[in-house]
């Protein structure tokens, strides 16, 4: 099972992600821990494009359902980057020193099983592959 | 997303209910300000109906902690769901975020 989703780079557009993603939830019964992992990594891969790629990048997003995992393959047409460059956070610092850039980018790296970038005919493709197991 | 505030004496509740992400972060912030800026009271975060948070909320939730910081105000966070809690621990935001099992427990702590 696969699904297709293809926007520029808005968080209007984010926001009508998030509903079909609902609507995913319930045809696909997504567990909670799944939808939970799916709405955090997809959310944080967005946001950040919105943030930092040029305005009206394209953004193609695939989620396909395979045994026990779902891969999430997050394409945009803007500069290269690559995530997996990203410093990390230091997560032991204390409140007055953290710094929250870098930290959505982070958390999809822990909630992913998997994290692999790779930048193919001027686009920047990250896949992604978490968990649902069942529980 | 929804919260309501509560004040009793010198301790301010705020129940959140929904989702804290990207889309809902600036509102939370924007209804915290009066609490926060500067704090005149202790402020309570109940997330026992917060089922969804990101990095968006995690944000404001650092915001309102360095707010408290200066101050003699107590700022804590209550009832955290599993997923959530998961969230604040891979960021590793419970170093120096107080997280009490329930409403009562934080309340105790103020005393």
């Amino acid at each position: 099972m696969e699904f297709t989703w293809r926007k520029t780079n808005t968080m209007t557009n984010l926001q009508g992600l998030r509903d079909q993603l609902k609507e995913l939830e319930e045809t696909w019964q997504l567990p909670f821990k799944t939808m939970f992992a799916l709405q955090l990594t997809i959310e944080e891969m967005v946001t950040n494009a919105v943030m930092h790629c040029k305005k009206n990048a394209t953004l193609d997003l695939i989620v396909k359902k395979l045994e026990n995992k779902l891969v999430i393959i997050i394409k945009d047409d803007a500069a290269p980057f690559n995530p997996l460059e990203l410093k990390e956070p230091d997560i032991d610092a204390p409140a007055e020193k953290r710094c929250v850039g870098g930290l959505g980018i982070h958390l999809v790296k822990k909630k992913s099983k998997k994290f692999e970038y790779r930048r193919e005919n001027d686009h920047n493709i990250v896949t992604l592959t978490i968990d649902n197991s069942p529980q | 997303m929804d919260v309501t505030f509560n004040r009793e004496g010198n301790r301010i509740t705020g129940v959140f209910t929904g989702k804290l992400n990207s889309n809902t972060a600036p509102n939370l912030e924007e209804q915290l300000k009066q609490y926060t800026s500067p704090p005149s009271a202790h402020l309570i975060l109940d997330f026992e109906n917060m089922d969804y948070i990101s990095s968006a909320g995690l944000r404001v939730v650092l915001t309102v902690t360095r707010a408290f910081k200066p101050t003699d105000w107590v700022f804590s966070t209550c009832s955290l769901q599993e997923h959530v809690q998961e969230v604040f621990e891979m960021s590793g935001f419970d170093n120096f975020i107080d997280i009490y099992p329930s409403r009562d427990d934080a309340y105790k702590a103020l005393e």
